[in-house]
């Protein structure tokens, strides 16, 4: 459990600090399309943070949090998907 | 340029006040935007969300750290919440900006007594019977307190937390806000998580709450760029600076004075509300 919440903790201040200093760059040289993949890797970080506890409970063969973490998975894609259909 | 640097310093304040109190600050930014920026609802809504993953990344690094966040009852509570931020985006077409307003009023009124009563502690110390869904699921946890002794703790009640997480989830993509003012009610009181695990788990969650709604606005086009870029750099300075002043002062004085803006805000908003009309 330490363990994870290591490399969670690492994860999250790491990759929020990578896409800071995009959306910082892209304010800098006011380029939105810069700014836009700042703003999609802010989104992708809780994806990610989903996504990898999903595989460390398939590898601890935890079926029940595995069905819950795929849940979450599914359900931000979808909204993804309704939001590129309006 | 002007408007860069005014998105940026709002923002910044905004989340620098907020961090000091521990809160997120997706309620600031909103009426700051919409009242003194004059800019639209879904678009402030849009900008708010991902500044408010921005400052739960940021902050969930201290909370993993001290083993207060409890992941596993997070990942559970991330299923209604996310299906609730599914639910307010498709509400978002149906409800009227003007109905928003005074729901978001509404919010700031009840954020502002929620500070005026302090929390107390309701941790549950016997532990739930072993069907219950805490116990099926290995929900319960313990962290460790000052000097390194671990304290358990248990997770009661977990469908009344599904359901008022799932009512979160909601108000998270409708108004744009980390909608603290219901998880931490449901963590401590139906939960009855202890106030540290709460604040931290909470704050763990509210990210993916964020990214559930923000993902449908980014692909809808809605989130603007040159709006949204000055307000999550300045959500992120902020909130690093208002936890550090967190730490070396006591924020009781400054609660208070919280209390005011809020109300003010609310009242702001009301007026705002009536205006549209």
């Amino acid at each position: 459990m330490m363990k994870i919440d290591n490399y969670l903790e690492k994860f999250l201040v790491g990759s929020t600090w990578i896409s800071t200093g995009i959306v910082t760059l892209g304010v800098l040289l006011s380029h939105d399309i810069v700014i836009k993949v700042g703003i999609a890797f802010f989104i992708l970080i809780p994806f990610t943070r989903v996504l990898g506890l999903l595989i460390s409970f398939i590898k601890t063969k935890d079926r029940s949090m595995a069905i819950v973490a795929g849940s979450v998975i599914l359900i931000i894609l979808s909204s993804f998907f309704i939001g590129l259909k309006h | 340029m002007n408007e860069t640097l005014w998105l940026f310093a709002v923002s910044f304040g905004a989340s620098a006040l907020g961090g000091i109190l521990g809160m997120a600050s997706g309620i600031f930014i909103v009426p700051l935007l919409t009242i003194f920026g004059k800019i639209g609802f879904q678009e402030a809504i849009g900008a708010s969300l991902i500044s408010v993953i921005a400052c739960s990344c940021a902050g969930a690094g201290t909370y993993l750290k001290a083993r207060l966040t409890n992941y596993r009852l997070a990942m559970v509570l991330e299923v209604s919440t996310t299906l609730g931020a599914l639910s307010g985006v498709a509400l978002m077409g149906i409800l009227s900006e003007k109905f928003l307003t005074f729901l978001f009023s509404f919010i700031l009124f009840i954020s502002a007594f929620q500070m005026f009563s302090n929390r107390r502690e309701l941790a549950g110390k016997i532990p739930p019977h072993s069907k219950s869904w805490g116990s099926r699921l290995k929900l319960h946890g313990s962290y460790p307190d000052y000097f390194g002794k671990e304290n358990h703790y248990y997770v009661h009640n977990l469908p009344l937390g599904v359901f008022l997480m799932y009512l979160a989830g909601t108000l998270s993509s409708l108004l744009g806000i980390g909608s603290g003012v219901l998880k931490i009610p449901a963590m401590d009181s139906a939960l009855k998580l202890p106030i540290k695990v709460s604040s931290a788990t909470s704050n763990f969650m509210i990210g993916v709450t964020a990214a559930a709604g923000a993902a449908a606005y980014f692909a809808e086009g809605k989130i603007v760029p040159s709006l949204t870029g000055p307000v999550v750099v300045g959500s992120v300075f902020g909130a690093l600076l208002g936890a550090k002043v967190l730490v070396r002062f006591s924020s009781n004085k400054l609660r208070i004075a919280f209390i005011f803006i809020l109300i003010a805000l609310g009242i702001q908003m009301v007026i705002s509300g009536l205006e549209k009309s």
